[in-house]
């Protein structure tokens, strides 16, 4: 049980399919029964040796729910897995899309001025409707891939459930630019409720 | 519970205030009181002329009698610089922080001997362990100790230090309100979001947790530790002095002695108005006639309802960071003895729209927790997990003084990191990594928490190393840090060099010259004990001397009188051997005495009784 955890990625270390819908409340029994099984509090009579290993398989027990939870870490998380550094490579945003956020940016910041609220909230809301709009972005071209897969080449991903998928089979590029965009809008959100 | 002694865990509230110890037994956690019976051990220790010292109640008393060589609320001077140390505390805390050439540390000044803080706690510590032992009635070398759940690392390093020091092993440092929720959730095996709200003597804490069969796990943390009980009583002593000050003349500087009784008497007015409208006090300052000084409860309240709003902040900035609204918490639960202010209760009411649990003694909840969580420890108690957070982010300074997080605040631990860095010139061997803690933008506005060196790094050209450092934050929320080169798979070695702590080896060489003092830390005790026997021998022997039926000769007389007078004389020197011979052969004496008193007593009552029967 020690061990299991550091193989694998934070996925299946919840015994999670990576490319299935998330699964909170399975992810939640999963992460607690391993908390239990890993906690460094139940190993105090282990030697050194094992005791280091509880305490770095809890830590990284943790790291994977922690990902897991936030649905914009568990998405870099996913792209990531599939096509390491992805994110970085396309980093830089289109300036139509840069010149819009700037615009909402500065409304928040006259608004902020001013103290309106009513401005503040429906910058806020605004915010949420981008977000949501490029994480079902994200979640509709995983599982158009998936049913493509499904469909042209039956039993691929029957026989190795949480076989990752390979960078070609999908694009991973545009994905990256929506998580970006999307991270943008949880900046401008965040800053709507220090204000507010 | 585990039945080898040696094993055996207690759980240890190292309060601002009071301290106190728990243990785990066959009926449940139960607190470990002192041979009077007392629970609560004053976190104060006063230090006597002879270099010995004495704390607990005794230490207390001397506040206001010796109060430049006894310290309290140590606490709030755990991993604090002396700067942070003057600008809270100001010239209130009666003895002197002072900081040394070579650390800015504050220390406190007895003489002309220094203390760290944490040489202070652990004398406390030492205390509570001595009272917990005469109360098992074995040794305890390892206990769960109690922080605020807002301590930062070096806070919490120091704490583990203090235990060190005295001789006990921390298995595990546990965050205050944590702790509470353990002890409330014990009897009915609680489910859901609760609330604990923890305002004590010098601390502020809210932690929002989760609970699911057994697992508590903390999900959002927030506080002030400085915040409690203390500034509380600083708004009252401000305004005695206030109104001291239109009795003496401008300029006059109020005695040391004075402004620690000022400090004893604001307190005990806060503590009135949490049962009355309003509480008065008469200050005696040997002037024509006393001064009077009136407070109302609503005086009170509006003065500490700044202080009471920022709480309430702090509870929603938990909530949001839990991401749960105060209409999904399902209970909400005080502790700490600031607590038992009306305005506190009606406040936290208010706010989550539900009367907050109260039932367990606000004092003694935190003590009881950690008990069961040492219980956890020791194997006895499989069925309980605590999953808690640590409260500020943690990161390391980059590029421009930026603070770039690596571990971010609410995240479980144990938590880790792990940054990738290289050289900027050639041949280079060794990397300086600045640690900081807080949730500011620049690290000039957060916590340095130490520089970690590394070195033996191969020479290679600039960016060619790559090393990889590990930040892993335990289950006590404390912070280790290693690093490896990944070319040349050397495990690099790390200086540490903490801001606000001691160094490993300042702690080993406190911890030598601590088992020095221990010796007269023994006799100061026994001095102690040896003149409350005496004490009470004289006033035995007094009352026995009064009675009218005994029929002692004047020379009987005149022997007794010498020997009680010479019994005082000794009682007021600091010679522990003479002392204690001297009340050895006085009792031997006054035995023979106090059986024929008991004689001559149901002599004279069987007297009276024979007298009252009809005959």
């Amino acid at each position: 049980m020690l061990d299991e955890c550091v193989d694998g990625n934070h996925f299946t270390r919840l015994g999670l399919d990576p490319l299935q819908p998330y699964d909170h409340d399975a992810a939640e029994r999963a992460y607690l029964e391993l908390s239990r099984a890993l906690h460094p509090d139940f190993h105090g009579a282990a030697d050194a040796a094992l005791q280091e290993r509880a305490l770095r398989n809890s830590a990284l027990l943790n790291e994977a729910w922690r990902t897991l939870e936030d649905d914009q870490h568990r998405a870099e998380y996913l792209l990531e897995l599939h096509d390491p550094g992805v994110l970085d490579r396309h980093k830089k945003l289109s300036p139509q899309f840069l010149m819009e956020a700037m615009e909402v940016s500065e409304e928040l910041d006259d608004a902020r001025t001013s103290g309106c609220q009513e401005t503040v909230r429906r910058i806020a809301e605004t915010a949420r409707q981008e977000i949501d709009e490029r994480m079902k972005g994200v979640a509709d071209a995983c599982t158009a891939t998936i049913k493509r897969i499904a469909r042209d080449e039956p039993g691929r991903r029957e026989s190795r459930p949480a076989q990752l998928l390979s960078p070609h089979d999908w694009n991973t590029e545009q994905i990256a630019v929506l998580l970006h965009q999307a991270r943008v809008y949880r900046r401008i959100l965040k800053d709507t409720e220090h204000i507010g | 519970m585990s039945e080898k002694t040696g094993d055996v865990v207690i759980g240890i509230d190292l309060g601002t205030t009071n301290s106190l110890a728990a243990i785990v037994g066959k009926d449940g956690p139960r607190i470990l009181t002192r041979e009077d019976g007392a629970a609560l051990i004053p976190s104060v220790v006063s230090f006597l002329d002879d270099g010995g010292h004495l704390v607990g109640e005794e230490a207390r008393a001397r506040s206001v009698t010796h109060p430049r060589s006894t310290v309290h609320s140590v606490k709030r001077l755990m991993g604090q610089h002396l700067e942070e140390v003057r600008r809270r505390e100001g010239d209130r805390l009666g003895y002197e922080v002072v900081a040394t050439e070579d650390s800015e540390l504050a220390r406190v000044r007895i003489g002309d001997k220094l203390y760290t803080p944490q040489e202070i706690s652990a004398l406390v510590l030492r205390e509570v362990k001595r009272v917990a032992e005469q109360a098992l009635g074995h040794e305890v070398e390892q206990a769960v100790i109690t922080v605020p759940a807002y301590f930062d690392d070096s806070q919490r390093q120091a704490t583990r230090d203090a235990a060190r020091i005295a001789g006990l092993q921390a298995l595990r440092i546990v965050n205050e309100p944590t702790a509470a929720a353990l002890a409330y959730g014990l009897d009915t095996s609680r489910e859901g979001t609760v609330v604990v709200y923890d305002l004590g003597g010098g601390t502020f804490d809210v932690s929002v947790l989760k609970i699911t069969q057994g697992v508590y796990k903390v999900a959002a943390t927030a506080g002030d530790t400085h915040l409690g009980g203390d500034d509380f009583d600083h708004e009252i002593m401000d305004r005695i002095l206030h109104a001291v000050r239109d009795h003496v003349s401008a300029t006059a500087t109020i005695p040391v002695e004075a402004l620690q009784q000022i400090r004893l008497s604001a307190e005990g007015l806060k503590r009135q108005l949490s049962e009355r409208q309003d509480a008065h006090l008469e200050i005696d300052l040997g002037l024509d006639e006393p001064i009077a000084f009136r407070i109302t409860r609503q005086e009170f309240e509006a003065a500490v309802r700044p202080r009471l709003d920022e709480t309430l902040a702090c509870c929603r900035a938990a909530l949001k960071d839990a991401g749960v609204t105060p209409d999904q918490v399902d209970e909400v639960v005080l502790v700490g003895g600031s607590t038992r202010i009306p305005l506190v209760r009606a406040l936290v009411e208010e706010m989550f729209g539900r009367t907050p649990h109260t039932e367990l003694d606000p004092d003694r909840v935190v003590a009881l927790g950690a008990a069961i969580q040492a219980d956890v420890l020791s194997g006895g108690n499989k069925d309980l997990l605590l999953l808690d957070v640590i409260p500020l982010s943690l990161g390391i300074e980059t590029v421009g003084g930026a603070f770039a997080k690596l571990v971010t605040r609410n995240s479980t631990v144990p938590a880790r990191a792990t940054e990738m860095f290289s050289t900027s010139v050639d041949d280079q061997t060794s990397i300086e990594i600045n640690v900081f803690q807080g949730e500011r933008e620049l690290v000039r506005d957060c916590r340095p928490l130490g520089a970690f060196k590394l070195r033996g790094l191969p020479g290679m050209p600039a960016g060619l190393p790559r090393v990889e450092v590990t930040f892993l934050v335990d289950a006590d929320g404390v912070l280790t840090v290693k690093a490896r080169e990944q070319r040349s798979e050397l495990e690099a070695s790390i200086d540490v060099v903490p801001s606000h702590g001691l160094t490993r080896d300042e702690v080993k060489d406190i911890i030598r010259d601590s088992i020095k003092e221990a010796r007269s830390d023994f006799a100061a005790r026994e001095l102690i004990e040896l003149r409350n026997k005496a004490h009470n021998l004289a006033t035995g022997t007094r009352r026995v001397l009064a009675m009218p039926e005994m029929p002692f000769t004047d020379a009987q007389r005149k022997d007794i009188e010498d020997d009680l007078a010479r019994l005082d004389t000794l009682s007021k020197g600091e010679d522990v051997a003479a002392l204690r011979e001297a009340c050895d052969a006085f009792g031997d004496k006054t035995q023979a005495l106090a059986d024929q008193a008991i004689g001559e007593a149901i002599k004279a009552e069987l007297n009276r009784e024979q007298s009252r029967l009809p005959s």
